[in-house]
């Protein structure tokens, strides 16, 4: 056998492996959701039920408030991504745009925050938020993650690219600032901002951790914490249920990735000396 | 001073590196001038002071009569064409050319009847709902040049504009960019490294080494009466010939070969014991039997109108001749001969032109 093949073989297998590993969940999650209890524990490894049961989306859809967690995930996330991606933009314009004392010093300063880890925050923060009188509100989960030292990050590193005759170009037109950033660096970035701001929103969709200690009130449940309450420590969880409701929670971000999607394309950065 | 510029005592430096030092430099209204320069010499630099991208470390820098060392760019009225195009990939031909216009909240139809012109005067009817990546080199530079046409300012800077283009569209493009000139008469400023650009397009060329203007002068008077060496090897190709010569007495031995130095070149001459003997290859006319400076061939250059030839001058110095008379050989010159019109002497010491007779 040739080396060649042989490299691609062995390359295939570790990619279906690595495809196995990933999509294994999914498929358990979505075939335990069509699954009634017994079967959930008859048959744990079956991908394919029979027969399906719709039992457990008629019990999250009929006697489980799914919407109001719907509504408060998505409220949390909107405004984390708004948030994020605006000032992510708004900084990184003046680390690139603007020459001021200290840049350079601030900057790495801001990079640090992101070598700070969560659970060395999650105590000032909480304290913070519970002195502000914000916790069991939506405001308490927001607040802490309104800025995002990566995001500005990477969108200095996107913003470098836009050659610098083009910004020339531009003030030399009597652009502003502003216009200069509106109009011209914003469309030549969009692609890398989308992507940005889907994860910013998927991350803030999926977060768990600080939603679980600043909401308490059943109402103002994330759905991430709401997919908890149907899993028990004692046993008698109600595992179908809880997967109806995690693969509905994931439903979302995927919509909302299909639909940005064909924003993602590949725009052409430089003016084109070439012909 | 209406649409003039002055650069008076103008220094650049990056933190303690100099690169501009003590420029002085009157540009006329509506002139064409070029500046010209090895890369490196500052030309760049000198233009995007003008445009308002690089401070003025000291010295004051006029445009209108006004100083304006401190108005930013967008407040200066000027049409720049830049070397990459700076195209704006997002838009359209026309949104580009009108780009600016909108930006001044000019009325509707003073934009529309401003770049209908433009399109017309560089031939781009009809492109203009293209996207930028679907021209060709030459269309693009075309477009920028409309860009900064449909702006009317009284000044129209040019950063090597044509410098992207192969060899034949550049000619095209360089008479219509005069065309266009003379049309407007805006005063240009135009930074190239190519001395052809430099010589056809020019009212007056600005030469630049090491950040200093060397000389200023017309295209005309910079070929035949260089201010120093520098400028001397710079322009032309093959350069000027310089080579070192001794005066003895009314003589001047170019290469151990004595000739006998006119009254009125003698007086410039003065008390100097040594100087650099410069001529231009076409002005050494070949000699077959009884040259006033002997040399031997090296090697012929044929570029088809001219033919080229390398001598060895006695004392080692090389010395390039050229003729454009076809039927001859230079394979067998023995050296030439030359008027002494067309020579310019350089101080040994200080390397500049001592003068030369006025006709």
């Amino acid at each position: 056998m040739k080396t060649e093949t042989r490299n691609e073989l062995i390359w295939h297998g570790f990619l279906v492996v690595a495809i196995f590993l990933t999509l294994w969940p999914i498929v358990f999650m979505i075939s335990t959701s069509f699954k009634d209890l017994s079967q959930v524990f008859e048959s744990t490894l079956n991908p394919l039920p029979w027969p399906i049961t719709f039992d457990n989306y008629t019990t999250v859809l009929g006697n489980f408030p799914l919407f109001t967690y719907i509504w408060n995930t998505f409220l949390i996330a909107a405004i984390v991504t708004v948030s994020k991606t605006l000032t992510s933009v708004l900084s990184a314009f003046a680390f690139v745009y603007y020459d001021f004392k200290y840049k350079e010093s601030l900057f790495n300063g801001m990079l640090l925050t992101f070598f700070i880890p969560i659970t060395v925050l999650v105590m000032p923060n909480y304290l913070m938020m519970s002195k502000l009188g914000l916790l069991n509100t939506p405001w308490g989960v927001v607040l802490p993650c309104l800025v995002d030292g990566m995001g500005v990050f990477l969108m200095r590193q996107t913003m470098r690219c836009v050659p610098k005759a083009l910004l020339e170009a531009a003030i030399l037109d009597g652009a502003k600032p502003r216009q200069v950033l509106t109009k011209v660096i914003m469309p030549l970035i969009k692609p890398a901002l989308l992507a940005n701001s889907i994860l910013f929103f998927i991350n803030s969709w999926n977060e768990y951790f600080w939603p679980l200690l600043i909401l308490q009130d059943k109402d103002s449940y994330t759905l991430p914490l709401a997919l908890q309450m149907f899993i028990s420590a004692e046993g008698g969880s109600e595992w179908g249920i809880a997967m109806a409701v995690a693969t509905l929670t994931s439903l979302p971000p995927l919509i909302l990735y299909g639909f940005c999607q064909k924003f993602i394309i590949n725009t052409f950065m430089s003016s084109g000396v070439k012909g | 001073m209406e649409h003039s510029i002055v650069f008076s005592h103008v220094d650049k430096a990056y933190g303690k590196t100099v690169v501009i030092k003590d420029l002085n430099l009157e540009i006329r209204r509506g002139e064409r001038l070029i500046l010209l320069g090895p890369s490196g010499c500052g030309k760049t630099t000198t233009l995007r002071m003008m445009a308002g991208f690089e401070d003025i470390s000291a010295g004051e820098l006029y445009m209108d009569g006004k100083v304006v060392n401190d108005v930013p760019p967008g407040e200066r009225n000027i049409a720049m064409v830049f070397q990459s195009y700076a195209l704006f990939p997002h838009l359209s031909v026309w949104d580009n050319i009108t780009f600016g216009l909108v930006l001044q909240k000019l009325p509707k139809e003073e934009i529309e009847k401003r770049t209908y012109q433009a399109l017309d005067i560089l031939h781009l009817r009809g492109q203009e709902h293209k996207k930028t990546h679907e021209l060709s080199g030459g269309q693009k530079q075309r477009v920028a040049l409309c860009r900064a046409l449909v702006k009317q300012s009284p000044f129209f800077f040019l950063d090597e504009p044509l410098s992207n283009l192969d060899a034949q569209l550049r000619q095209k493009a360089r008479t219509e960019l005069v065309k266009i000139h003379e049309m407007f008469r805006p005063t240009m400023i135009y930074v190239t490294h190519d001395q052809i650009e430099a010589m056809t397009v020019a009212d007056r060329i600005a030469v630049m080494n090491k950040g200093k203007v060397q000389q200023i002068d017309t295209p005309d008077t910079i070929y035949h009466h260089p201010a120093n060496v520098f400028v001397a090897t710079f322009i032309g190709s093959p350069a000027m010939n310089v080579v070192k010569a001794r005066i003895e007495g009314t003589k001047i031995v170019i290469g151990e070969c004595a000739v006998e130095i006119p009254a009125e070149w003698l007086k410039i001459v003065g008390t100097r014991k040594e100087v650099i003997f410069g001529l231009r290859p076409e002005a050494a006319k070949p000699n077959f039997d009884n040259a006033m400076v002997k040399g031997t061939v090296d090697f012929l250059e044929n570029t088809g109108n001219l033919k080229t030839a390398s001598l060895t001058l006695s004392d080692g110095q090389n010395f390039f001749i050229q003729d454009s008379n076809q039927n001859i050989d230079l394979r067998n010159v023995s050296g030439f001969d030359f008027d002494w019109n067309n020579v310019n002497l350089f101080d040994v010491e200080t390397e500049m032109n001592i003068g030369y007779v006025k006709e």
